[in-house]
């Protein structure tokens, strides 16, 4: 013990080596520091990173689906990503998405906060973006059983098959004029006539350019998906400096969504005969005026259900 | 679609399965589509190459353990469906077009159900998309009707896969054979691919 103790004291007497430990403890301080919360437990691996910027510097060049792939076939199906502050954890194997699915299911159904409190799209009261929670599963089952549900799909068949035939027609008149066809604008057109029957129980008007309005709100929207996925995954330093960069212009989309889906519920409300049955925004406007409903909505519950319907058409091609 | 086009083989082979269960005379009608097993095995594989939404954002309520690892509560989790269906652990040629993957026939019960795991175009468990059933509807009877109807030329061969954000946009083409009635009038015609 008491050579161990001298042998100390005559080290702390040499600078080189009093130096090079320091420049050791300053290597793993920047290059192995865990990220906060790991509480002495394992946390997934992580590849190397840079101080204050994390791995940022790793996804900036390429889409981000294949920036992750490129990480994790380089370091593995499970990792532990820094951006800035944020840890982000990474599954991209199979099985381990089969783990999370199965065993963590009601631990990982929640998305986070909203990136945009007051958006209609993806604020607080949008269903997408709702905590797993009673709106939430009564939403839910309201879709399923009166839009996706097999009863439902059943009932609504007739109004797809007239637009199919109708998209047809338009190919056929287009062959007969020898006009290029953009096949996914073609497509999204199709779907987003058939959601719109079955939802509000008519096609957007093409005459006073409502569908070209509709159109282009969703392209503005789906313009800022990118831009808030990074604010949603950047919160926390967002509020800490202060800033919200993408506010305005989405709250400006969610504005005119909003004034859009007012008149068409303003048309819903006068309406009187319903002899061609009830579409969704029909069941929606009884359950929002029921006081006895399991759940009160509100009219921002329903119009951002609406919205969110839209962007929907898109991502399904 | 571009996949098809790509394949002639592929596009024979699914437009001979539509005529035999459809017929020459009427329009396809979506209580066809559980009669079409190779255009439901070509539209998977499609969403499995391309999945519209690739990432899949979540967050952990509360800590817990995933492969081993501690993840803490509050983390943001990405599941990264894009390379999930092209896992080469999980899949065979991971990056081929090959819908007979998912054909019945060429797999027993067992594998059938770990495919279903592996296979996430439109994410999974409670917060996966409840329009799953609408999205098949769409895509088959829209797929089924364009290449049952119509044929389609490009501008040389090249069409172009590259992706952008706002998901695969393809110019496409004019229609050359037509309907079933006038399937024995072949034109000549251009397509454009951008």
């Amino acid at each position: 013990m008491a050579t161990i103790v001298v042998d100390f004291q005559k080290i702390h007497f040499h600078p080189q080596i009093l130096l090079s430990i320091f420049t050791v403890i300053c290597i793993f301080v920047f290059f192995f520091k865990k990220p906060k919360g790991s509480r002495g437990c394992d946390l997934p691996p992580s590849p190397p990173s840079l101080p204050i910027i994390g791995h940022l510097h790793l996804l900036l060049f390429d889409l981000p689906h294949k920036a992750f792939q490129k990480l994790s076939s380089k370091y593995g199906p499970l990792l532990c990503l820094r951006i800035f502050n944020v840890p982000i954890v990474l599954v991209s194997s199979a099985s381990v998405a089969y783990e999370i699915f199965k065993t963590h299911d009601v631990n990982i159904s929640s998305h986070g906060h909203p990136p945009i409190d007051e958006c209609l799209f993806f604020g607080s009261s949008s269903f997408v973006m709702a905590p797993y929670g009673d709106y939430w599963k009564f939403m839910k089952k309201l879709m399923v059983t009166k839009l996706f549900g097999p009863q439902a799909l059943e009932q609504s068949r007739g109004a797809r098959a007239d637009e199919l035939e109708r998209f047809h027609a338009n190919l056929l008149s287009k062959e007969m004029k020898s006009e290029t066809v953009e096949i996914a604008k073609e497509a999204i057109k199709l779907t987003n006539n058939s959601i719109c029957k079955m939802i509000m129980g008519r096609g957007c008007l093409e005459e006073n350019g409502e569908a070209e309005r509709v159109r282009g709100l969703v392209t503005e929207t789906f313009a800022l998906f990118k831009k808030l996925f990074l604010t949603q995954v950047l919160r926390r330093l967002f509020e800490i400096l202060r800033i919200s960069p993408f506010k305005k212009e989405t709250l400006d989309v969610s504005r005119k969504f909003d004034e859009l889906l007012e008149r068409i519920i303003v048309e819903h409300e006068e309406k009187t005969d319903y002899d061609h049955g009830m579409d969704l925004m029909d069941v929606l406007l009884a359950v929002y005026r029921d006081g006895k409903a399991e759940y009160k909505i509100t009219r921002d519950h329903l119009k951002s259900l609406f919205v969110v319907n839209s962007p929907f058409t898109w991502w399904i091609h | 679609m571009a996949k098809i086009i790509k394949k002639p083989n592929i596009l024979e082979r699914l437009r001979k399965e539509i005529d035999s269960v459809v017929g020459k005379t009427r329009l396809i009608q979506e209580k066809d589509l559980p009669n079409l097993p190779y255009l439901q095995a070509v539209i998977k594989e499609g969403l499995r190459l391309h999945p519209p939404a690739p990432l899949l954002g979540r967050k952990v309520t509360d800590g817990c353990t995933i492969g081993g690892c501690y993840v803490p509560k509050n983390t943001t989790l990405v599941v990264n469906a894009y390379a999930v269906m092209r896992d080469p652990d999980s899949w065979e040629d991971p990056d081929e077009f090959k819908p007979e993957r998912f054909l019945a026939s060429s797999r027993g019960k067992e594998e059938e159900r770990e495919q279903e795991l592996k296979y996430i175009p439109f994410g999974s468990g409670r917060r996966g998309c409840p329009g799953v059933n609408l999205g098949y509807i769409f895509v088959g009877t829209a797929i089924g009707m364009m290449v049952h109807c119509f044929d389609w030329r490009t501008n040389g061969d090249k069409v172009n896969m590259e992706e952008t954000v706002a998901g695969i946009t393809l110019n496409m083409a004019h229609p050359l054979r037509c309907t079933p009635v006038s399937r024995m009038q072949l034109q000549k015609s251009q397509f454009v691919s951008s």
